[in-house]
């Protein structure tokens, strides 16, 4: 992987914000945010250019959060400008609401007070042994990203991360 | 490059790029994206063995979204532990937190004066000590096995409650997730369609922070659904522990109460002629046990309070508040009394009375004390931590 330290640095100088308008959070040099025009398009709208998953991608673009249903976790299935020409909006809405199911399922009002009070009559020994039902519909909720990104999302030239290591703030996509 | 670990993957992206021209073709994009980089020709020598290959040569519809990945397939970026003098690193050791952590990263506390948290469980370790051991051994004969097996079973509960919410992950927020962030204003987002909420930047932590989310400055991190930091427990109340915070509260106050009747019933049963004592007055009966009228006397003086904040927290329960915004909201009313805010409206919680965050009676209770995924942490403090294994770079 010779390439990988170019392919970062490229990754570095020309991120940009996207339709949340931010950029990726992690070992990101801090000047170049203020020294460069903070909003970079240039790579929107070109053809995939890179391998996915094993460069980095050019670009990431984040789905805000929606708070329209309350403060279950939801993402926002508006279509992001930046994904024309990649990807229809069809297509991309459908993965964003089946996201937004799994999400939903998992936020199960009922299924959180069975869960919480077998645990505590067991004396928090039940969580030990069995997964809860949140936690069941979170680990299917990679699964489906599996499956979302393997159909329609990586012939495409895009990856959807899983918003786990995020704290599920936003729905991050992948550009590649 | 003859470890790529996605080989035959990436040669189906490659391949089903023609067929997504022929979606963009009908969902009206006009732009050419298959676009070839340099360097993926060896990629075409292993493309038939795709299995999805020959389902996806005709013409793609939305139908076809339903094909399943291999079983080993994974979309997440490929990561490698971090290590540091060679040793692997967990998600505590690099948590600026001022939180203390043992049992590597599954025992979390604050970094706070522990002195008022080292009271109260020498408190909850030593009522129950003097009622078993002077009560409850009584009890057993002469009034019924059952009386002490219940107090044991409360009282585990109380213990296993505290330990919970005084030891997991309050709820942290992971740092540096809007690092780069173009500008630090607040952002507006509508709840409901009924309330607009502003979701304010966090200088320290480098992240906006989702709604009822707070920074605690104790613990030096963003705690999502905070209710309080409470030094009795040395901690942050948030989303995580709060459901267990109730439960603790509400079976100590429980627990006290049945402390204190069966003082009671035990104090009364002294004066009468029974297996451990004979008929006497009622100051021979103290005499003969003092531990019962001091576990009367102090499980009365610390139900009193501990009624009071059960009271309290099961209003907040009941309206879907926390202490925070109750605190919160009364210091915008002051403020507004004394005319420093005109006309309100700014703010998300005096703009009419109703709280933005209430669903009614029932759904209030179910989320504020049976949160969904309480069990579920964002931070992960005990998981070894990994980076992504595209970026260079080997050390933190």
């Amino acid at each position: 992987m010779d390439n990988s330290s170019k392919q970062a640095s490229n990754f570095n100088s020309s991120h940009t914000s996207s339709h949340s308008s931010h950029s990726n959070h992690s070992n990101h040099s801090n000047h170049s945010t203020h020294s460069n025009p903070p909003i970079n398009l240039k790579n929107f709208g070109t053809p995939q250019s890179h391998r996915i998953l094993i460069d980095l991608p050019r670009e990431l673009i984040r789905l805000d959060r929606d708070y329209r249903a309350g403060e279950v976790w939801q993402f926002k299935s508006t279509f992001p400008m930046e994904l024309e020409g990649r990807i229809g909006v069809d297509e991309f809405k459908i993965a964003v609401d089946h996201i937004n199911n799994i999400l939903l399922q998992a936020f199960n009002p009922w299924m959180a007070v069975l869960d919480h009070l077998l645990d505590t009559l067991s004396l928090y020994t039940l969580s030990w042994f069995k997964q809860s039902h949140f936690q069941k519909h979170i680990s299917s909720l990679e699964k489906s990203l599996n499956h979302i990104n393997y159909s329609s999302f990586n012939p495409a030239g895009l990856n959807i991360l899983n918003p786990q290591s995020i704290a599920f703030l936003y729905l991050e996509i992948e550009f590649y | 490059m003859s470890l790529l670990p996605h080989n035959a993957f990436y040669n189906a992206s490659r391949y089903r790029n023609s067929n997504s021209i022929k979606l963009a073709g009908l969902t009206g994009g006009d732009l050419d994206i298959r676009g070839d980089s340099d360097g993926d020709t060896h990629t075409q020598t292993t493309a038939p063995t795709h299995p999805a290959i020959s389902t996806t040569t005709a013409t793609r519809s939305l139908s076809s979204v339903s094909s399943t990945p291999p079983p080993d397939f994974s979309s997440s970026p490929r990561t490698i532990p971090i290590r540091r003098n060679n040793r692997l690193l967990r998600n505590y050791q690099l948590s600026p937190a001022n939180l203390r952590f043992c049992c590597s990263g599954h025992i979390v506390t604050s970094k706070d004066n522990p002195i008022p948290f080292i009271c109260s469980i020498f408190l909850v370790l030593a009522i129950p000590a003097v009622f078993f051991g002077r009560i409850g051994v009584d009890l057993w004969y002469t009034l019924s096995p059952a009386v002490p097996i219940i107090a044991a079973y409360l009282t585990l509960l109380v213990w296993c409650s505290m330990f919970k919410t005084a030891f997991a992950d309050p709820g942290v927020l992971p740092v540096d997730i809007d690092k780069n962030a173009v500008d630090t204003f607040p952002r507006d987002v509508s709840l409901r369609h009924t309330h607009f909420l502003s979701l304010k930047y966090c200088e320290t932590c480098h992240i906006y922070r989702p709604p009822r989310a707070s920074h605690c400055r104790l613990c030096n991190s963003c705690v999502d659904g905070i209710d309080h930091h409470c030094s009795f427990l040395n901690i942050c109340i948030g989303r995580r522990n709060y459901p267990s915070f109730l439960t603790f509260c509400g079976l100590t106050v429980v627990t006290l109460a049945y402390y204190t009747a069966f003082a009671a019933v035990h104090l009364y049963q002294l004066t009468q002629d029974t297996r451990v004592s004979t008929s006497q007055s009622f100051g021979g009966a103290l005499r003969q046990d003092p531990a019962s009228a001091v576990v009367f006397v102090v499980a009365i003086l610390f139900l009193i309070p501990l009624a009071f904040l059960l009271a309290y927290h099961a209003r907040l329960t009941l309206i879907n508040s926390t202490t925070i915004e109750q605190l919160r909201e009364k210091a915008v009313d002051r403020a507004r009394k004394d005319g420093e805010l005109g006309g309100g409206g700014e703010n998300p919680f005096v703009g009419d009375d109703s709280n933005p965050f209430s669903l009614g009676p029932v759904a209030n209770v179910q989320w504020m004390a049976f949160r969904p995924g309480s069990n579920y942490s964002h931070a992960r403090f005990s998981a070894v931590a990994q980076r992504d294994a595209r970026r260079g770079g080997g050390g933190v």
